[in-house]
């Protein structure tokens, strides 16, 4: 079975490293980008299962990113988690008419993170390591 | 328990928001470093009281719209190493880099700045927030223009002191 590929778009290596270290007991590889850019370029050559996006980054904000991967008829149907500091109704209806998938905030529990994850694309729980 | 939101009817209710500002502050920091750290904080005190004798590192996030002002969260430096690797997952004897520190307090402030702003929401008024921006010396004075009121709350976790200084302007006053 096929590894699903997840990227991480976000500007902040410390929010990469909590979001990876939260999948990492699940089946999955992890694709990262320092922002909207250098997201879209890596949506685009590795075409990932799914998008996990920053909404407030340098060069291209989250908002921005997103209205490109929805434009883009090969990218469309990738499901976009908006990941935020903000935690503003306005901005998660906006951003859910934009097409992302799900929003969550920051400062919500990173296992919530791995639940979304797991109900959108169906992640497989690593085989636990065999005491010798 | 988390204290309600504040939802303001118009920016002249602005002031509004000092009168329950230590609460919202308590609420938002205390619950920022055990989500992003799972470190416990005591309540604050109010002034801002840190070591002069240590550089320290302050991370600073603007608010601008239906809320105008400027959080600012300042750690002792050695502490800020200590944050980076709780945040990082690194051990005590990896390297840390100067960009991953920088990278921890700002976005510590950012998500600091992020909790806050939904408190003090306006509706339908956006209000966005600044890129962070992280300062760092031995002994650093943050100034506010005319008009800003400065409050500064002191937390503890372990005796080692996290200072969060709140910078609101008011809407009439800013003209």
């Amino acid at each position: 079975m096929k590894t699903p590929k997840i990227l991480l778009i976000d500007d902040s290596k410390a929010t990469r490293a909590i979001v990876a270290k939260t999948l990492a007991s699940h089946e999955c590889e992890i694709l990262e980008a320092a922002n909207g850019a250098l997201g879209l370029e890596a949506a685009r050559a590795h075409r990932p299962d799914l998008i996990i996006l920053d909404m407030t980054m340098p060069v291209m904000d989250g908002a921005e990113t997103l209205r490109a991967l929805k434009t883009a008829s090969e990218l469309r149907p990738i499901p976009v988690i908006m990941l935020t500091a903000n935690s503003n109704p306005e901005e998660k209806e906006q951003m859910k008419t934009l097409g992302a998938t799900d929003y969550i905030t920051k400062t919500q529990k990173p296992r919530l993170i791995l639940e979304c994850v797991i109900s959108l694309i169906g992640l497989q729980a690593k085989p636990a390591a065999i005491a010798v | 328990m988390p204290i309600p939101k504040l939802y303001l009817k118009s920016s002249m209710d602005v002031n509004l928001l000092t009168d329950n500002l230590q609460s919202y502050i308590d609420d938002t920091v205390i619950s920022v470093f055990d989500t992003m750290l799972g470190m416990e904080l005591s309540p604050s005190v109010p002034g801002a009281f840190f070591r002069v004798t240590e550089p320290q590192l302050i991370g600073m996030v603007g608010l601008a719209g239906s809320v105008t002002a400027l959080v600012c969260l300042r750690v002792p430096e050695s502490f800020s190493h200590r944050l980076t690797r709780a945040m990082m997952g690194l051990a005590e004897e990896e390297a840390l880099s100067e960009p991953d520190i920088n990278d921890v307090i700002g976005e510590l402030a950012n998500i600091t700045a992020g909790k806050l702003k939904s408190c003090f929401r306006i509706a339908d008024q956006p209000c966005n927030l600044s890129l962070p921006t992280i300062i760092r010396g031995h002994t650093i004075e943050v100034e506010s223009v005319s008009g800003a009121k400065r409050h500064s709350y002191t937390f503890l976790h372990e005796n080692e002191p996290i200072v969060v200084e709140f910078y609101s302007y008011n809407q009439e006053e800013k003209g």
